[in-house]
């Protein structure tokens, strides 16, 4: 086309085109005028250009595997899993540490007795314990024992900043004289970190931030233990 | 490709997925950040991203559009990045807002004289113009999918498609190809 062909039906470019991307029936005037049918056609083979140049354009040749390695590498629980070995000997380790330790009555303000602890597993719609990464409406099975101790709390937290569950203040946890047993449904991804609050003194009511709320339960010189973190997606 | 969902075979489903569309999102993604570069890494993170939401997949649209999808709000977050690196070096800061008509920010890309002319033209629409031109013509989604893709009526793409081919054709003709 021509340089002139610019300015040549403009209604073309204005009314036309535009009929013809709704899919209405083009005014016979472009069937006819022959500088109309010139700029239609020039704007057909911009498509072409278009479909033929961007044809060229194509991937990397390895790049599925590429994929399938950052998808490796940003999947924290296979990549450490180092740590489910390495947690449970640390764990059990401070445990006998604690029970060996000599009986200090009225020494500090962590005065139960009692074990006090948290187990948590994974279940889905189904109820069975799922061993592969969480997905969004699997749930949180929480078994804390708490034998002994006056005041207890449970919290799960999404990301450490939203508190999807809560119980001890407000609500109180379903207790039995040593345990405190529920489940929590996981809605949406992100890690999950279940906080076990227990001792004589009432449990704080929660701000809504892990940070915070563990910080309030130590100063209120209770026992806390954080549960391992869930990552659902 | 539900199937493979449905057996909780993720790593199933995206090998599949790779397969169907995967060219066709990397021409869009190229298409639209005009660097191949930057287009394979926006066109790789799409699909981990997929692999990351296929167990939350609603399957309200289809596999076609969610991707694309993923793949629009990628490749504008990559113009945005791009933008505000060359804004960090750009010393006049007063510099006059963009227009249609003119190449604006994103548009310096097409500013590189050895990328093909159809790249340098594609620059210079602005960005939700290049995305509709493309998945209509590139990618040949129908309007009423292009709604769904982008949150907006197939009327306001029809229009948006009209008014971007003459830009088109005047940059190819001025760039000397003939039509």
């Amino acid at each position: 086309m021509s340089d002139q062909s610019n300015q040549r039906c403009e209604r073309w470019e204005t009314d036309g085109l535009l009929a013809l991307e709704r899919g209405e029936a083009l005014d016979p005037h472009f069937d006819t005028c022959p500088d109309c049918l010139a700029a239609r056609s020039a704007g057909e083979a911009v498509v072409a250009r278009l479909m033929q140049a961007s044809a060229g354009w194509q991937p990397p040749g390895d790049w599925e595997a590429r994929v399938f390695a950052r998808i490796a590498r940003e999947q924290p629980a296979r990549r450490f899993a180092w740590w489910q070995v390495l947690f449970p000997v640390l764990a059990a380790a401070g445990l006998a540490i604690w029970l060996a330790r000599p009986a200090t009555p009225g020494a500090g303000t962590d005065v139960n007795a009692a074990p006090f602890g948290l187990s948590l597993s994974i279940v889905d719609a189904a109820q069975v314990v799922r061993g592969e990464t969480p997905k969004p409406g699997d749930a949180l099975s929480l078994r804390a024992s708490v034998g002994g101790v006056a005041h207890v709390g449970l919290r799960v937290y999404r990301d450490d900043r939203t508190l999807v569950f809560a119980c001890g203040h407000a609500d109180a946890c379903p207790r039995t004289a040593d345990e405190v047993v529920t489940r929590v449904t996981m809605d949406a991804p992100g890690a999950y970190r279940t906080l076990l609050i227990g001792g004589a003194a009432a449990v704080p009511s929660p701000a809504g931030s892990l940070d915070t709320d563990m910080a309030r339960a130590r100063e209120a010189g209770l026992q806390v233990v954080l549960g391992e973190v869930v990552r659902v997606w | 490709m539900l199937a493979a969902l449905d057996r909780d075979d993720r790593r199933g489903a995206l090998t599949l997925l790779m397969r169907l569309y995967g060219d066709a999102i990397y021409r869009y993604c190229q298409g639209m950040v005009l660097d191949p570069d930057q287009a394979a890494d926006v066109h790789q993170t799409v699909f981990v991203e997929a692999w990351r939401d296929l167990p939350r997949f609603s399957r309200r649209s289809s596999f076609k559009t969610w991707l694309f999808a993923i793949a629009r709000h990628r490749c504008l977050d990559a113009l945005k990045i791009g933008k505000r690196r060359r804004a960090r070096f750009t010393a006049d800061d007063d510099a006059p807002e963009p227009t249609d008509a003119a190449p604006n920010a994103e548009d310096s890309l097409s500013d590189r004289s050895l990328l093909p002319p159809l790249e340098r033209c594609l620059g210079e629409l602005r960005p939700d113009s290049r995305t509709a031109v493309l998945l209509r013509f590139q990618d040949a989604l129908s309007y009423e999918e292009m709604g769904k893709l982008v949150g907006e009526l197939p009327g306001s793409l029809q229009a948006r498609v009209a008014r971007s081919m003459p830009v088109l054709r005047k940059c190819l003709e001025s760039a000397g190809i003939t039509l």
